[in-house]
């Protein structure tokens, strides 16, 4: 057994946002996250997990909402964590909270 | 209003030429630096965490390690905004959000329909809910050492 975490997939910044989130092959995992927000920190593993579990299907991605207000703010982010599935720059699905595992890969299946 | 002025003031006390000139965006500047929230205010919210989930009957997380971080997170806004906002929340604008209060905790949700998506206070139904109301101030250094 090994425990993924949140390092598994990496912090997209103002700068790479347009690259590795909007302009992406296949379909993208966003995660938008704050320090100070208790589930997020359930929600880490879980992403970790789903990005070993999808490699090469899907990419994964995390946005600190503190560092990228403005990028938060574009997508109507409120509840944090929520997590947003992309394909060509299109958002497809937004799911919010410290959701089970099985409710994310439901929604990674519908896109892949 | 007073408080957020003395929140302010009190930061802008090491920063100075930070905060003159640029003056009613100052607040930003103060709200998204990166520091340990004040041990008086995360005291302060630990002894309301556990008086309100003992008046609420609710429960904290069986993992308090996100107790911890919420009790943090709210510790943090108490000093940069002089109001405890939901850290769980993003907002385009924090200090207007907490002179507004709907998300200064317990928020709104949380008051009328014991909702707290920040899984601070959680009923007995909620499947993370532990068996706990309180938290010592030990637990919440020990849990948030590694972030």
């Amino acid at each position: 057994m090994f425990s993924a975490d949140s390092s598994f997939y990496p912090t997209v910044t103002g700068a790479t946002w347009q690259s590795l989130a909007l302009k992406a092959e296949g379909p993208v995992l966003v995660e938008f996250w704050a320090p100070w927000c208790g589930p997020c920190r359930m929600i880490h593993p879980v992403i970790g997990e789903l990005t070993m579990q999808y490699a090469g299907k899907l990419k994964c991605f995390k946005v600190n909402t503190d560092d990228r207000p403005s990028i938060a703010t574009q997508y109507g982010i409120r509840s944090i964590p929520t997590i947003m599935i992309f394909i060509n720059g299109e958002k497809k699905d937004a799911v919010i909270g410290a959701v089970p595992k099985t409710t994310l890969t439901a929604s990674i299946e519908k896109v892949l | 209003m007073t408080l957020q002025a003395q929140a302010s003031s009190s930061f802008a006390v090491g920063i100075p030429s930070l905060t003159s000139p640029l003056g009613g965006s100052r607040h930003r500047l103060v709200v998204r630096a990166k520091v340990e929230p004040s041990d008086k205010s995360v005291e302060i919210m630990r002894k309301f965490s556990e008086q309100y989930a003992r008046k609420s009957g609710t429960y904290f997380c069986v993992d308090k390690g996100v107790t911890s971080v919420v009790i943090k997170g709210l510790a943090d806004h108490k000093d940069s905004l002089g109001a405890p906002l939901c850290p769980c929340r993003h907002y385009d604008d924090k200090p207007a959000e907490a002179g507004q209060g709907f998300w200064n905790c317990p928020c709104v949700p949380m008051r009328e329909r014991k909702e707290c998506h920040c899984m601070l206070f959680l009923t007995p139904d909620n499947d993370f809910a532990g068996k706990e109301q309180a938290i010592s101030l030990e637990e919440i250094k020990e849990s948030t050492a590694n972030m």
